[in-house]
């Protein structure tokens, strides 16, 4: 199972620090609010995807995380032009455009860890507040880590079911499903206080 | 917040994501994926609470925000958030913390029927509010249109219901709910 979306390649786009793009990307966010000019819209969607090829990525990448958003574009044009105007429908499926095409250059060219870096630093100044910043990058690197082992007991429970006959029954699945990973929360915090992690 | 609790939100956070592996029923004619995940919105306030439920999906989210493809069918990263329908995803840490709250607060005499409608009010009606609210206002579709488009999607969800009300249920009969313990 691949769990990034990220793309390596060498150009400029990756090459750009994961905090710029980031700051790019709410920056266009706000932008594209201030004007209702399809033509100065579509020409910001046009620079926009100049990125792709830029970043040199694979087009069966990008088709298959734009299609599902695109989809729901295209009914959403189609639902404007219907039973708004055709105007409105334009601006604003650009807008959406733009938003999609900056953020999905955004996570294929950028690494899961950078990223998670610069919300780490985006968060340390909220530590006065009660956020400890070694807790939550220890609950975001568990949950990443948690994701193939329940993964893995969901199919032990499916083929223990299915010996049973009852692996069409979700509740059969479900049931002993929350109460194995019940079970796993206290053997993983008594580990990780075992080991003395203070936090 | 203790070990434990930092555990449960993250394992929580895992099982959403693991249901996102099933494969989505694409709805013909709209191509919106139906998907497991809400299920995971429902346990997790269910099971977890209104604290440790609703920061388990904001786990979920960030790391789906970061550019794990966590969604049904392998989509993530910071683009599904731009959406059309992004609101419904906004709209998940909200609805998990509302189920936990009133979870918490019908704890003693939780059953069956308290299970299914603080689901119901959590899973569905919050969740399509805030799905719906983002459509009509960041996304200008009339609101008649919004809900119409929506309706497809009950019925799965009231499966979902049924199903995590009957797990928060089951787990509380056998003593394994983790708000019956006196911790």
């Amino acid at each position: 199972m691949k769990l990034s979306l990220y793309v390596r390649r060498d150009s400029p786009v990756h090459a750009l620090p994961a905090g710029w793009k980031l700051s790019l990307l709410l920056m266009t966010g706000l932008l594209i609010l201030f004007t209702d000019d399809a033509r100065l819209l579509g020409a910001g969607l046009a620079i926009m995807l100049i990125g792709f090829p830029l970043a040199r990525l694979p087009l069966s990448e990008i088709i298959h995380q734009a299609r599902p958003l695109l989809i729901v574009l295209a009914i959403f044009y189609a639902a404007h032009a219907m039973f708004t105007s055709i105007d409105t429908g334009t601006v604003l499926t650009l807008r959406f455009a733009i938003m999609i095409a900056c953020s999905l250059l955004l996570t294929l060219t950028t690494r899961v860890s950078d990223l998670m870096s610069v919300l780490e630093r985006t968060l340390r100044p909220l530590a006065p507040l009660g956020l400890n910043p070694e807790k939550t990058s220890l609950v975001f690197a568990m949950t990443i880590r948690f994701i193939p082992v329940l993964a893995e007991t969901w199919e032990t429970v499916r083929v223990a079911q299915q010996a049973r006959g009852m692996d069409r029954n979700p509740l059969a699945l479900l049931i002993p499903m929350t109460v194995l990973t019940l079970r796993r929360a206290e053997q993983i915090s008594d580990a990780i206080e075992a080991r003395g992690v203070d936090l | 917040m203790t070990t434990r609790d930092l555990v449960l939100i993250a394992l929580f956070a895992a099982i959403t994501a693991v249901l996102g592996l099933f494969p989505a029923l694409t709805l013909p004619i709209t191509g919106v994926p139906v998907t497991a995940q809400t299920l995971g919105v429902m346990l997790a306030g269910s099971i977890l609470g209104a604290r440790r439920g609703g920061l388990a999906l904001v786990v979920f989210l960030v790391l789906v925000a970061v550019g794990l493809p966590l969604l049904a069918g392998g989509r993530g990263g910071a683009a599904v958030f731009s959406g059309v329908t992004a609101g419904f995803l906004f709209s998940w840490p909200v609805a998990a913390f509302v189920i936990g709250w009133l979870t918490e607060k019908a704890w003693d005499r939780y059953a069956l029927i308290h299970a299914v409608s603080i689901n119901v009010f959590g899973g569905i009606l919050i969740v399509y509010a805030g799905g719906i609210a983002w459509m009509v206002a960041v996304a200008g579709i009339p609101l008649d249109k919004a809900l119409y488009g929506s309706l497809p999607f009950i019925p799965g969800d009231a499966l979902k219901v049924i199903a995590a009300a009957t797990a928060a249920v089951a787990l509380k009969r056998y003593q394994q709910h983790p708000l019956g313990r006196t911790a």
